[in-house]
């Protein structure tokens, strides 16, 4: 009985999992439909592009200038024991543009605005504004998803492209300023060796990564437990299922570009 | 949870929906309002149902019909008062912004809260956000209004507050009235007609006296609120 019994946990277990998972595509599947139908509510998308995008961007210039920095030490010191300092350039500007531009940016948005949306979200449902929506027939898909979803996929890329230059920017800085590089070289290699489906690889990565983490914070504060304890859960839950996400989607993405750009 | 509640609600008067706690008062609230799914049944306005309004255009009509003041008010946070109370006819865009500015000041007087308008939901009290809550669902000047639990987390005054300000606009008004509630004698004050729900059926039905002199344990117990008898917690 009690090993009939666990095997029916695992299944009921198993179903729940499931469910959840095609509860989730489903959840974005609607959303990005009604994206495109109108009405379109455009003064919500730049709300909520000020909302993810502009607020974030203090912490992004912060994080890009010393990733960039530690990235020109890192580089630097590894490069001078083949005497190809040189390369220090193209080495820090394609580790932030291919990789770590797309990544860390992501990551940081999703620990900022992806819980804030996740919490505003919960927030929302459990005080049944949600369903003081729908009582006076407006769509919360329409009026509170589509909105953060697609400013999530719009912030992203811009975002990322300011972590790209103040990152290059700070391993210039470290570079040339504390290492003793030759700005000229560090400059023109970096020109030479960073290609436009560099820039386009790391700029598909940062729209995905912006859909991803948009869509699943707005999924776990739409359908938060209750109370308090309910919108602690989904906003954590939120945070690390998106990071998760993203560093596995890194992966994946960054095999199927490599194949298709290089 | 409920279980074939079969009721009629008259036009223009307001009637109480009382019972114990967690007997599905409130769900049967939103299940008028088509917030939750009926498993079974149907709920008709007039003669429209509600069941059969899928498309956004029916469901929207139906909706322009119906005002609810929820059990917290559950005002948008991130609006103020005066956007808040305008949000539905914003909603609607069939009102220039002159029109509908006109009409907001109109029902925050209403309500008593003009000079408010500015202020945001977190910076007032329940019995102020209780107050817009109303002004918002009398913006559209709806046919059918619902309250849930109206005195909830209300000192006295300010519950008495609350329910003569129902009984002036729906005075003045003249909508039909839902008011679901626990608190008896209260809520006699508002309401025309009482139903008594208890284990998903309406157990009694009636005007305010009918209900008051029902030769019912049940009824009896829950007016006078004691612990012993037929309802069981």
């Amino acid at each position: 009985m009690i090993l009939v019994r666990q095997i029916e946990s695992v299944g009921e277990g198993t179903i729940a999992r499931v469910s959840a998972f095609g509860r989730t595509w489903l959840f974005l599947f609607e959303t990005l439909a009604k994206a495109v139908l109108p009405p379109y509510r455009f003064s919500l998308i730049v709300q909520q592009i000020y909302s993810i995008g502009v607020q974030s961007l203090s912490v992004i210039v912060l994080v890009g200038i010393f990733t960039g920095a530690v990235l020109a030490v890192q580089s630097v010191y590894t490069l001078s024991n083949f005497g190809a300092t040189a390369y220090t350039g193209p080495a820090v500007a394609l580790s932030l543009i291919r990789e770590l531009g797309p990544v860390l940016t992501a990551l940081m948005v999703n620990g900022r605005a992806g819980s804030a949306i996740t919490a505003e979200l919960g927030i929302m449902k459990i005080t049944e504004q949600i369903d003081a929506l729908r009582s006076m027939a407006v769509d919360p898909m329409r009026y509170l998803m589509v909105p953060r979803i697609l400013a999530g996929v719009i912030s992203m890329p811009l975002l990322t492209m300011i972590f790209n230059c103040v990152g290059i920017a700070g391993g210039f800085v470290v570079g040339v300023g504390t290492l003793g590089l030759s700005s000229g070289t560090f400059i023109s290699q970096m020109v030479s060796a960073v290609k436009d489906v560099d820039v386009i690889s790391g700029l598909v990565k940062s729209i995905v990564f912006g859909l991803t983490f948009s869509w699943i914070s707005c999924y776990k504060g739409f359908n938060c437990g209750f109370g308090a304890v309910g919108v602690n859960r989904a906003t954590t839950s939120a945070v690390v299922t998106s990071s998760v996400v993203i560093l596995i989607l890194d992966y994946f993405l960054t095999s199927i570009l490599t194949q298709i750009f290089y | 949870m409920l279980a074939g509640v079969s009721l009629a609600i008259e036009d223009g008067k307001t009637t109480a929906i009382v019972g114990p706690s967690g007997t599905g008062k409130s769900v049967l609230l939103k299940i008028l309002t088509g917030l939750l799914p009926a498993d079974s049944g149907d709920v008709f306005i007039g003669t429209q149902s509600m069941t059969s309004a899928r498309s956004g255009e029916a469901r929207r009509k139906i909706c322009s019909e119906i005002g609810m003041l929820f059990q917290n008010a559950a005002l948008f946070d991130s609006l103020s008062i005066y956007d808040n109370v305008a949000f539905p006819l914003r909603e609607r865009r069939e009102l220039k912004n002159r029109e509908i500015n006109i009409e907001v000041l109109r029902r925050l007087d209403e309500v008593g809260l003009r000079g408010s308008e500015n202020s945001f939901p977190g910076e007032v009290s329940i019995g102020m956000r209780k107050r817009v809550g109303l002004a918002r669902a009398l913006i559209t000047n709806p046919k059918i209004l619902l309250f849930d639990e109206p005195n909830t987390g209300l000192d006295p005054q300010t519950g008495q507050e609350i329910y003569e300000l129902i009984n002036e606009t729906q005075a003045s008004s003249g909508f039909t009235g839902i008011v679901v509630s626990h608190e008896l004698p209260e809520v006699f004050q508002v309401c025309n007609r009482v139903a008594m729900l208890y284990q998903g059926r309406v157990q009694a039905e009636g005007t305010v006296e009918e209900f008051l002199k029902l030769d019912s344990d049940l009824v009896k117990q829950f007016v006078r609120g004691d612990t012993h008898g037929p309802i069981v917690m």
